[in-house]
This record gives C-alpha cells, sequence and structure tokens, in this order.
C-alpha cells in the first residue's frame, strides 16, 4: 500500500496536515539499558524470594526438621556457654579459697597490694566445694567449722605479711631513690617476715591435712589437684588489681 | 510516512531473544523515531513520549521469550506500545492531579513542524494549521481501537493485516475500525464547523 492511496479523500488530505515532531531521547539506549538492568536485579530478587517461599511451602518436613536444627543448635551453644562460664566460675572460686587458705600465696598474688573487697564469708568460701566434691551435710559442717577455728588466724597472717611486705616496699623505693636505709631494721624486717611465712605455710599445711581427713578419698585426690594446680599455676588473686584490670 | 520494517528486525529479535543487548540497540535505532512518533500522536505529551518508548523496548526485551520467528516485528512493537499508551490514557484519567505542569495540549500540531510551502498563501496555511490541530484534538479524544487502526494505517504504513495483528482481530475488523474512525472524525468536524458557523452567527447578530 502506498502513500498516495492512503490520503486522497478531504478527509485523508486533512489527516495528512497532521504532521508531528516527535520527542527524540539521545540517550534512549542508556535509560532503556539501565532500566533493563534494575528490572532483572528486581526479577532476580524476586524470584530467589517466591524460590524460597515455594520450597518452604513444599517441604513442611524439611523446614521443620531445619527448625529444629537451628533451635537444637541454639540451645547446644547455649548450654555449652553457660556451662563454660560455670567452670569459670568455679575455677574463679576455687582460686581464690586457696589463696584464702594461703596467706603467702596470697600476698604474692596480690603482688603486694592490699586487698580489695569484702572479705568472702566461710560458708560462701566453701560453697563451691559443697558443689564440686558433692559434699555431704556433716561434712560441709565439719568444713564450716575448721575453716573458721582457722579463719582468724589465717586472716591476722595475713595482715602482718602485707603490712611488712609494705614496709619492705618502703626500704625498696628508699634503695631506689639512694636514700639511707637502716639495713639493721631492714634485716630484721626480713627475719619477721621469714618467720611470718614460715608459720602461715605450717598453719595453712594443718589445715589442709584436717580438711583432707574429712573427705573422701576420690574427694581427698581432687582437692590435691587443685591445690597442686594452685600452686603449679599461681594465678592472680581476683581481687588484685593487675586482675581487675585484665578483666 | 515509510515502511520501516526490514527482514534483519526479526533476525535482531531472535538475537535479543537469547539476551544480545546490542541488537536491542539496532532495534532502538530503528525503531525509536516511528515508535515515538506513533506514541506522540496517542498520548500528545512529551514527557510520556519518551517514558513510553523507553517503557515499550524494557517490555519487548522482557517479553524476548514470548517473540516468535512468524511473527511481524513491527505488529508485536506496537501492540506493546498502544497497551502501554492505552494504560497510560486510563491512569492519566484517574490522576489528573498529576498533569499539573505537563506540557501537553498544545494546539496547532505540536507547532513544531513547519506546514508551509514556498509558494502557498499564508491564509492557506494558517488554514492548514487550524485544521492539523483540530485532527489532533479530535484523536486525542478517539476511542483507544478507533485510535489506533487510524495511526498505525495512516502514519506507521502498517498493511491490515499488520494492523490486525497489532489490535487482535481480522483484517475485515481493521476496515471496519478505519471506516468507523473516519466516520467519527467527519462528524466531529461537520459538528465543530456547525458550531463554528454558530458563533460567527450569534457573533455576528449580537444574540450570544
Amino acid at each position: 500500500m502506498n502513500e498516495e492511496s492512503r490520503f486522497t479523500s478531504p478527509l485523508e488530505k486533512r489527516l495528512e496536515n497532521w504532521e508531528v515532531s516527535a520527542p527524540v531521547d539521545p540517550q534512549i539506549k542508556q535509560h532503556v539499558l539501565r532500566r533493563i538492568a534494575v528490572a532483572e536485579a528486581e526479577k532476580g530478587r524476586r524470584s530467589y524470594e517466591s524460590g524460597m517461599l515455594d520450597w518452604i511451602v513444599c517441604n513442611p518436613l524439611a523446614v521443620s526438621s531445619c527448625a529444629c536444627a537451628v533451635i537444637l543448635m541454639a540451645c547446644t551453644a547455649l548450654l555449652l556457654v553457660r556451662e563454660h562460664n560455670l567452670r569459670e566460675q568455679l575455677a574463679a572460686q576455687s582460686q581464690s579459697y586457696f589463696l584464702m587458705i594461703d596467706p603467702v600465696a596470697h600476698i604474692n598474688a596480690l603482688n603486694g597490694q592490699p586487698a580489695s573487697g569484702k572479705e568472702p564469708s566461710t560458708v560462701e568460701m566453701l560453697a563451691w566445694m559443697r558443689d564440686r566434691f558433692d559434699l555431704s551435710r556433716e561434712q560441709f559442717q565439719d568444713l564450716v567449722v575448721l575453716h573458721e577455728e582457722y579463719n582468724d588466724r589465717l586472716v591476722t597472717l595475713y595482715k602482718e605479711l602485707s603490712g611488712v611486705q609494705a614496709e619492705y616496699a618502703t626500704y625498696e623505693t628508699r634503695r631506689v631513690n639512694n636514700e639511707d636505709i637502716d639495713f639493721m631494721a631492714l634485716y630484721d624486717l626480713l627475719k619477721k617476715r621469714d618467720a611470718l611465712r614460715k608459720d602461715s605455710t605450717e598453719t595453712s599445711t594443718q589445715l589442709v591435712e584436717l580438711v583432707l581427713r574429712v573427705l573422701t578419698p576420690d574427694q581427698k585426690r581432687e582437692y590435691l589437684s587443685l591445690l597442686n594446680d594452685s600452686i603449679s599455676h599461681p594465678e592472680k588473686s581476683p581481687d588484685s588489681p593487675t586482675s581487675h584490670a585484665g578483666a | 510516512m515509510q515502511a520501516h520494517e526490514t527482514v534483519d528486525d526479526s533476525q535482531l529479535m531472535i538475537r535479543v531473544a537469547t539476551g544480545d543487548k546490542d541488537a536491542l540497540c539496532k532495534l532502538i535505532d530503528h525503531w525509536e523515531k516511528p515508535l515515538g512518533s506513533f506514541i506522540y500522536r496517542y498520548v500528545q505529551n512529551r514527557e510520556a513520549t519518551c517514558e513510553l518508548v523507553q517503557e515499550t523496548f524494557v517490555r519487548i526485551y522482557e517479553a524476548r521469550d514470548r517473540f516468535k520467528r512468524d511473527m511481524k516485528f513491527s505488529s508485536w512493537l506496537f501492540k506493546i506500545a498502544s497497551n502501554l499508551c492505552k494504560n497510560y490514557y486510563r491512569w492519566r484519567s484517574r490522576h489528573p492531579e498529576d498533569l499539573i505542569g505537563d506540557d501537553e495540549i498544545e494546539p496547532s500540531s505540536d507547532c513544531a513542524c513547519d506546514l508551509s510551502r514556498p509558494d502557498e498563501d499564508p491564509s492557506e496555511i494558517l488554514s492548514r494549521r487550524e485544521d492539523a490541530a483540530k485532527i489532533e484534538e479530535l484523536v486525542g479524544s478517539m476511542p483507544h481501537q478507533l485510535k489506533v487502526a487510524l495511526l498505525l494505517h495512516y502514519y506507521q504504513d502498517l498493511s491490515y493485516k499488520e494492523i490486525a495483528a497489532t489490535i487482535g482481530c481480522s483484517e475485515r475488523g481493521v476496515e471496519t475500525r478505519l471506516y468507523r474512525a473516519r466516520a467519527w472524525l467527519s462528524k466531529q468536524l461537520e459538528h465543530g464547523n456547525e458550531e463554528k458557523c454558530c458563533h460567527r452567527f450569534f457573533a455576528f447578530t449580537g444574540l450570544r
């Protein structure tokens, strides 16, 4: 069909007069390609979502299995974290206990710094043992009585040792600053410290021996194992400043 | 007015179907102007035309898998475009507030083309411009199917067969639509002339 055949009648002649200059977009290709890219990205996202949804709808058993697995994993993780925390707490408590019954180790752990915080009661101090060793009521009562008997003595020794340690630190400061030092007094102080240490060690040993008498063989073994760990790996006391800083 | 389709269009579309965007760019180069002209005559709005031309090519790419070798590309292209134009009109009738600031309804055939001929009387030129503006206004208010048939037949040089494939009817149906479109236009123009005469008469006698 050619042009002449289309605009023949008067009306068609009038139609022929209607000419337009349509707008031309110089960047039409870029615009179209960009819109296609956006549409494809959106389509990909939707198909992934609908695919997931379809899979979920079609596989309720698998979905519930996955959900159960996730819940189980979450519970296991929670339990593991809790157990880990409990172990750490128990380790800190046992460490704290062995420092309390050994003033020399306690002083060393604190590195000459004064102890901070409130001293725990004997029951509090022994609570971990009841859980750890599964102590009977009688055993626990015996141990509480035993530790209370020694507690005052141990606290006194610890305070005296702290005082001597403080005095020794003063001498040390004077020595570092090249100040005059009364070596006789220092000698006396060191002798006093040695005596206190010896006394402390003997007291602690006595207490440990008495504690061992209360415990069953299995409990003894575990108690000694913990004591050895405490001696071979002397950690910082929980109330030492450096320990707090580390935390 | 010319036949735009070449044998290459279908070949290019087959390449587009494989995701070849260079082929799409070639189709854009080839069809941007005729498509823009069709859409602009339909929606009579420059911004909407640019938007709908872009959207047509995006739709073509998205629907590339549905293109068949025996299809005439032009029919498919104008089918998509005419549907978009129809939807645009529907949307526009529902959102008249969004037309604020639009550049549409410019009388006298967009005023962008020069209808004058060197040896033509200025009054003739003016008359033809007024005529073109009237045609534009009337086509703008024409029913969708009549409008598509008219625009594709007179301004895109499509055959009855191609128009039939675009509209989705028989060739006989295209003939009928074109007949109705011409009759509708004649009636409107006649009515407009009568009204014009009445206006002149009343203005002359001072009865208005």
